[in-house]
């Protein structure tokens, strides 16, 4: 078959903790069509030759020039089998080539067939095979996917049954009859060419939508990855520094260290294949303000103020991890550059709006945004990471002043109670 | 160091008074020695008028004074009765003294604690000096200081509608607080002047004040989702000072 391939994409398969690895085998659908294809082109040859064997002493018997009558019924044999071996060894239909040898042999067998098949033999009998054969060549012609190509070869097989069954009109053979041999090879063969052509576009769907699918789960792994090591590269560089500035210095802060031994268990993790949560985790909702206050736990040395309350009951699914992870980036940023005084780390369930948001302050010496592009870490491990789950993550900085990032999901509009009203009534005693 | 400073005397400075720190005048408790001797020549510029070891001696010298910058742990071998936590604050309050804590304290409903017994301020000792005296002046103007957590607290009760009387402004203006923001941020995000901003701020200070100090502890708890209970060791209790509040906020 012509049509064309695309690149071939390594298939990927489920596993039992949630990643996705290589299949060990590709399991395209084109080719299988293609294969299907051949099969069928092969076993509608084979049945054909079985239809003309029991006729073929007949034929020589009824036929002016046996001698020449055998050679037609050989050389149909010979093309019949070469058709066969091709498409089963190849797994698929014949090109375009052989299919005009194959065409050629056909027309030149049905034009032979005027002086080795009597006018009353020609159609309704195996003794004038070429009908049928030609039949059969024109079917074959489902690996010619090149429309102009698979036309011009119909076309000298339509002519050629054609020329084959003219001389018979009137001695035995109507024209209905006649027209009705002809419409066989013009309703079939089409049939058979755009049937196969619209598996065939199937299937090449099926391997686009495959390989768009091998695509994510690519850049997923690779975000995965980012996610496994840029926190840990992050506090290593930290450490390392500080090595390189006084080597004698062991003053760097326990928790550096403490949160550079968990960064290391995590990437083992990932390179063990485990899961990204813990057994028995996987479907646990996370609540925001505990997590909020466990990853800020990890980063004792800061100056960090945690104001938890108003997220609690708000509740993380799927996106947890990926929000403690941007949380600990965000974290190791202020760390490494901010230089920061106080650090506010703020959550809340938003008031007018069904969410929450997430916002981290600090008073350092900020940034100019206009000029200055976000960090591999907050673009890969926090804008982008967050956007899969529909969170926005912005940076608003200014120099002298502090940093301020936001992490905000939103997922729908509320119109707001009078409890979230801008001014909210005077109550009078308890609620 | 003393004075013929009656109740109220010392707050009737105005809001304004104290954008001229030179006019502001402070008094010092702290049962340490090297913060009694050494705080007013660091805070260059703030005038101290007096330093005291004890809240009692304090009282007894009343010193003509704007804020009275008081330490929360004040018992020590030398004096194991001084009064000291909210015990002190409300004393001082009922004295007439705006109080501003100067503490190492920094859990957050004992910090709110303080607040609900009277003082107009809450500040760490681990702050920088720039802080301390910018919190210090804060204080003397009648802003409400607190750091983030216990902003964040305020929040709360005013998100759950526990403190009612907020405009939008104002409410902006405690969530900007709440996350940290500095006035001159809240200024850029909100297009307001950091003075307007201050004015903001000052009025929902008396607010805030006036209901944590009339709020019940089971009120704050049932606000904040806290068991029951949960406050009644930090929280000053309504009317007369409880001996109880001799010692509290001393344990973990």
């Amino acid at each position: 078959m012509e049509g064309p391939a695309g690149p071939r994409a390594r298939d990927v398969a489920a596993r039992p903790d949630g990643r996705t690895a290589p299949a060990a085998e590709p399991a395209r659908s084109a080719p299988q069509v293609e294969r299907a294809a051949g099969l069928a082109v092969a076993g509608s040859r084979v049945a054909t030759l079985a239809q003309m064997a029991p006729s073929v002493v007949a034929a020589f018997d009824a036929s002016t020039r046996p001698g020449l009558c055998a050679v037609t019924w050989a050389v149909a044999t010979a093309t019949s089998a070469g058709t066969i071996v091709l498409s089963v060894v190849r797994r698929r239909p014949p090109g375009r080539r052989w299919a005009t040898v194959d065409v050629t042999v056909a027309a030149a067998l049905l034009v032979l067939g005027l002086l080795t098949v009597s006018a009353g033999y020609r159609t309704g009998s195996w003794i004038g095979f070429q009908g049928a054969y030609s039949l059969s060549v024109a079917c074959a012609l489902i690996g010619v996917r090149r429309r102009g190509a698979w036309l011009t070869l119909l076309a000298v097989l339509v002519a050629a049954r054609a020329v084959y069954l003219l001389p018979a009109l009137g001695s035995g053979v109507g024209f209905a009859t006649m027209a009705g041999e002809l419409l066989t090879l013009l309703c079939l063969a089409p049939l058979a060419w755009a049937g196969t052509g619209a598996m065939y576009r199937i299937a090449q769907d099926a391997d686009r939508a495959r390989e768009y699918a091998a695509h994510l789960a690519r850049e997923e792994e690779e975000r995965r990855a980012r996610t496994a090591i840029h926190n840990g590269t992050a506090l290593l560089k930290l450490l390392v520094e500080q090595a390189h500035d006084d080597p004698t210095d062991s003053r760097t802060p326990s928790q550096v260290w403490v949160q550079a031994a968990s960064e290391l268990n995590r990437m083992r993790a990932y390179l063990a294949g485990q899961g990204r949560r813990a057994a028995g985790r996987a479907d646990e909702p996370q609540d925001l303000a505990t997590l909020v206050e466990t990853v800020a736990a990890e980063f004792a040395d800061l100056p960090l103020d945690v104001v938890p309350d108003l997220a609690r009951g708000v509740l993380l699914d799927d996106e947890a991890d990926d929000v403690a992870a941007a949380l600990r980036s965000l974290l190791i940023n202020v760390r490494q550059h901010a230089g920061a005084a106080r650090v506010v780390l703020h959550a809340e369930q938003l008031e007018d709006e069904d969410g929450w948001a997430v916002t981290l302050h600090d008073d350092g010496r900020g940034f100019d945004p206009s000029t200055t592009r976000l960090g591999v870490g907050v673009r890969g491990l926090v804008v982008e990471s967050l956007a899969a789950h529909a969170i926005t993550a912005t940076v608003d900085s200014v120099p002298g002043l502090g940093t301020t990032a936001t992490l905000r999901s939103v997922t729908r509009s509320r119109t707001p109670t009078p409890e979230h009203a801008v001014v909210a009534p005077a109550r009078e005693g308890r609620p | 160091m003393s004075g013929e400073a009656g109740p109220g005397t010392p707050r009737d400075v105005g809001p304004d008074a104290a954008d001229d720190a030179s006019d502001v005048r402070f008094s010092l408790v702290d049962d340490a020695t090297a913060v009694r001797e050494s705080l007013a020549v660091l805070l260059h510029g703030l005038t101290f008028v007096s330093a005291h070891a004890s809240l009692e001696d304090f009282l007894l010298d009343r010193p003509v004074a704007d804020v009275v910058v008081l330490d929360l742990h004040l018992v020590n071998l030398r004096q194991p009765d001084a009064s000291q936590g909210v015990a002190a604050i409300r004393d001082a309050v009922a004295a007439g003294y705006r109080v501003c804590v100067y503490t190492q304290e920094e859990r957050r409903f004992v910090l709110a604690a303080c607040l609900a017994a009277g003082a107009t301020g809450v500040v760490s000792k681990s702050s920088s000096l720039d802080e301390t005296r910018a919190a210090f002046l804060a204080v003397a103007r009648g802003e409400l200081v607190a750091p983030p957590p216990v902003t964040g607290l305020i929040e709360v009760l005013v998100r759950r509608g526990r403190v009612t009387v907020l405009n939008r402004r104002q409410r902006e203006v405690l969530a900007g607080r709440a996350r940290g923001l500095t006035y001159a941020e809240l200024s850029r995000s909100l297009f307001l002047s950091e003075s307007t901003l201050r004015g903001y701020w000052r009025d929902l200070s008396t607010v805030v004040s006036q209901h944590l100090q009339e709020s019940s502890p089971g009120d704050i708890e049932h606000a904040l989702g806290l068991g029951p209970g949960d406050l009644l060791d930090h929280w000053p209790t309504a009317g007369a000072a409880r001996p109880a509040d001799r010692s509290t906020m001393i344990g973990p």
